[in-house]
C-alpha cells in the first residue's frame, strides 16, 4: 500500500499521460467510427463525447508538461481553459442523452432546459471566477462542480435508460453490460473528478480536495479518475460496435428481402409461363372441339341415323361440353377481358361470401372467425373477380377441414415503414398493402403440395379440375398483388391475399 | 342458291361447316387462309363470309379488312378461338356483322345466319 502510494506521487506525470492517452483514444475511437447511417439516436450526440475526450485528455497532456517543467501562469491559464471546455462537452452529452432516453418526463425537462441551461452554468462560472480572488482556480472548481459532477451524473443514467429504451434493438447485439458499466464508472468518474476538486477557500471544496483524499485513501485520486478514463474508454470502444453489428445486419435483412423479392419474381415468371401454356392449349384445342361437336350435333340432328348413333353423339356433346368448361376455366387465368379500377372494401366482400359459402358447402361444425380492421385503405380492383378469389379461397378451407374446424379471416394493413423493420415485399407493393388472411384448421398440406399449389391441374380434391387457385393466382397479379400460403400438414393453412394500396395519383 | 365462304386453316372445321351449311341449302365455298378468301370473294362473290381470325400468314382481321375493299355488300362472321375484346372490337370497326367464339353449337351459328345475316341471304 505505502509502495502504491509511495511510486504514483513520485510519477504522477506517467499517470497523467496514461490519462490523457486513454480519452484521447476514446475521442479518436468516436471520431472514426462510421455511423452517419446508424439509427440510433445516440449516434448524433456521440460527437460531443469525442470532444469531451479530446480536449479532456489534452488537458491531462498539459496537467503531465507541467510536472515535467514546471508551472507558470500561462500554462495554468491554457489548462484551467480546457478543463472547463471539456466540461462543457461531457454535460452537453449527458443532458442529450437524456433527451433521447426514452423517459417522456426526463425528455421533457431536458428538453425543456435545452441549450441555455448549459450557457446559464457557464456564465454562473464566470461570476464566481471573478468574485474570487483567483480566477482560473475557482472557475475550475466551479466547472467540476456544476459541470463535471452533474455530467457525470446525467452520463451515468442516460447509457442505463438509454439501453432499456432500445432493448429490443441492443439486446441481440449483446452489449448489456457494456452500457451498464459505461453507466457506473462515467458516475464513478463524475464524483472523483466533479466533488474531488483542488482545495479552495470555500466550502465544500476546503472539506472535500484532492489534499483531503490523499490523506484520507494515501494515493492520489488522479490514479483513480485515470483508472476510470481506461475502462471508460474500452467500454465506449465497445459500444461503438453496434454501429458496425446495425450495418451487418442491415446488410442481411436486405440481403434476405432481396432474395424474397426475386422468388416471387421467379414463381411469377412461372406462372406467367405455365399460363402462357395453359391458355395456348386451350385455343388449340378449341379448333378441333369444333370440328368434333360441329360433327357429333349433325349427327345428333340426321333423322336417317339409328338411336345408337344418337346416343352415342350425345355422349360426345355431353364431354365436349365438359373439355369446353375445362378451357374456359383455364382461359379465366389471363382473361382478357377489361377488369375494372374501383376502390375495393374487402372487408364487404368477405362478409358477402360468407352466405355464398353456405350455399355450396355444408357449415355444420364450421364455426367461422372474422378479425376485420375498419378503416382499412381501399385497393383497386374488380370486386366480382376479388369475390372470386376469396369465396374460392374459403371454399377449399371448408373442404380442407372435413366439416369441423375453424376459419378465421383476418384483414389488416401494413405501410412499408422507412424506419425500423421492413417489409419484404417493398419491391411489390411500395406504397404498403391491405392484407387479408384465412387462416383454417384443417389437415394442411405438405411441403410438395404447398410448393406446385398455384399451378394448374393440380388437385387433392376428387373433383376438382386443379384450376381454382391458379385462376385466383392470376387475378391476384393482374390486381399487381401477392397471394401466397403458408401450412404445415395435420395443423391446418392460412392463405395470405395482399393487394396493393394505391398511391395518391393512382386513386384519382 | 345462296353462297357462303367459309374461311378457316383447320380443314376439320371447313368440312364439317361445308357438310353443315350444305345440308341447310346453301352454296358452300371453303379457302384455307387470308390470302385465298379475297381470291375467292372476288371471284366468287359469296353472301357471306364466316371469317377464322387466327391464321398462319395473313390473319382474319387483315383479311377483313382487305374483303372490305373488294366488296362492301357482303355479310362477314368472324369465328375465333380467342375471346378477346379489343379484338372483337376491331372485327366490328372493321365491318364484321357478328363475332362468335369457337366451339359454337351449330344450332347458334344457323340463328346467327337466320337472323342476323338475313339481309344478306
Amino acid at each position: 500500500m505505502n509502495l502504491i502510494s509511495q511510486w504514483s506521487q513520485n510519477n504522477l506525470d506517467i499517470v497523467f499521460f496514461i490519462y490523457g492517452l486513454a480519452f484521447v483514444i476514446m475521442g479518436i475511437a468516436i471520431w472514426v467510427q462510421p455511423k452517419k447511417e446508424s439509427k440510433f439516436e445516440i449516434a448524433n450526440i456521440l460527437w460531443l463525447l469525442s470532444g469531451f475526450g479530446l480536449i479532456h485528455g489534452t488537458n491531462e497532456f498539459l496537467d503531465m508538461w507541467a510536472i515535467i517543467k514546471g508551472r507558470s501562469p500561462a500554462l495554468d491559464i491554457v489548462r484551467s481553459f480546457f478543463l472547463i471546455v471539456s466540461y462543457f462537452f461531457l454535460f452537453e452529452f449527458g443532458r442529450r442523452l437524456l433527451c433521447i432516453s426514452g423517459e417522456k418526463y426526463l425528455e421533457k425537462i431536458t428538453k425543456l432546459l435545452g441549450w441555455w441551461l448549459t450557457s446559464i452554468i457557464g456564465f454562473a462560472i464566470l461570476i464566481f471566477g471573478f468574485i474570487s480572488t483567483d480566477f482560473w482556480e475557482t472557475g475550475t472548481i466551479w466547472a467540476r462542480y456544476l459541470l463535471g459532477f452533474p455530467g457525470g451524473v446525467l452520463i451515468g443514467f442516460g447509457f442505463v435508460l438509454y439501453y432499456k429504451y432500445k432493448k429490443h434493438k441492443l439486446e441481440p447485439l449483446k452489449v448489456k453490460k457494456y452500457f451498464f458499466c459505461a453507466s457506473l464508472f462515467f458516475l464513478v468518474y463524475g464524483i472523483l473528478g466533479g466533488l474531488v476538486v483542488p482545495k479552495g477557500n470555500f466550502f465544500p471544496s476546503n472539506f472535500l480536495n484532492t489534499d483531503s483524499f490523499l490523506s484520507l485513501v494515501r494515493i492520489p485520486v488522479q490514479i483513480f479518475r485515470a483508472f476510470c478514463a481506461i475502462i471508460v474508454t474500452w467500454v465506449i470502444y465497445r459500444i461503438l460496435g453496434i454501429f458496425n453489428l446495425e450495418i451487418r445486419i442491415e446488410l442481411q435483412n436486405e440481403i434476405t428481402e432481396r432474395k424474397q423479392a426475386q422468388a416471387q419474381l421467379i414463381q411469377s415468371a412461372k406462372m406467367a409461363s405455365v399460363g402462357l401454356l395453359a391458355v395456348g392449349v386451350a385455343h388449340e384445342i378449341n379448333n378441333p372441339i369444333f370440328a368434333i361437336s360441329g360433327e357429333a350435333e349433325m349427327l345428333l340432328k340426321d333423322e336417317t341415323k339409328d338411336i345408337e348413333t344418337k346416343d352415342a353423339s350425345k355422349a360426345i356433346l355431353e364431354q365436349v361440353k365438359r373439355i369446353k368448361g375445362i378451357t374456359e376455366r383455364i382461359l379465366l387465368f389471363s382473361r382478357q377481358k377489361e377488369f375494372k379500377r374501383e376502390p375495393l372494401d374487402v372487408n364487404k366482400i368477405i362478409e358477402k361470401c360468407i352466405p355464398l359459402l353456405s350455399y355450396q358447402v355444408k357449415m355444420e361444425g364450421i364455426k367461422i372467425v372474422n378479425e376485420l380492421a375498419s378503416g382499412l385503405p381501399r385497393p383497386l380492383g374488380d370486386e366480382n373477380q376479388i369475390q372470386e378469389v376469396f369465396l374460392n379461397i374459403m371454399l377449399n378451407a371448408v373442404q380442407a377441414m372435413e366439416g369441423e374446424g375453424r376459419l378465421t379471416i383476418r384483414t389488416y394493413s401494413e405501410k412499408i415503414r422507412e424506419n425500423g423493420r421492413r417489409k419484404t415485399d417493398k419491391f411489390k407493393l411500395g406504397n404498403g398493402a391491405v392484407i387479408i388472411e384465412f387462416r383454417n384448421t384443417g389437415k394442411g398440406m405438405d411441403e410438395q403440395t404447398l410448393n406446385k399449389l398455384f399451378s394448374p391441374f393440380l388437385t387433392t380434391k376428387e373433383k376438382g379440375t386443379g384450376l381454382g387457385l391458379f385462376i385466383c393466382y392470376g387475378i391476384i397479379e393482374r390486381h399487381g398483388g401477392i397471394i401466397e400460403a403458408q401450412s404445415k400438414l395435420r395443423e391446418g393453412s392460412t392463405f395470405i391475399v395482399k393487394l396493393p394500396i394505391p398511391k395518391e395519383e393512382e386513386r384519382q | 342458291m345462296k353462297k357462303i365462304l367459309v374461311v378457316d386453316d383447320d380443314l376439320a372445321i371447313c368440312n364439317m361447316l361445308k357438310k353443315f351449311l350444305t345440308k341447310k341449302d346453301y352454296e358452300v365455298i371453303v379457302a384455307l387462309s387470308g390470302e385465298e378468301a379475297i381470291r375467292k370473294v372476288k371471284e366468287e362473290r359469296p353472301h357471306v363470309v364466316l371469317l377464322d381470325i387466327r391464321m398462319p400468314g395473313m390473319d382474319g382481321i387483315e383479311a377483313l379488312k382487305q374483303i372490305r375493299e373488294v366488296d362492301k355488300e357482303v355479310g362477314v362472321v368472324m369465328i375465333t378461338a380467342v375471346e378477346d375484346e379489343e379484338t372483337g372490337k376491331k372485327c366490328v370497326e372493321f365491318g364484321a356483322y357478328d363475332y362468335v367464339i369457337k366451339p359454337l353449337s351449330l344450332d347458334y351459328l344457323e340463328t346467327v345466319l337466320t337472323v342476323k345475316l338475313i339481309d344478306f341471304l
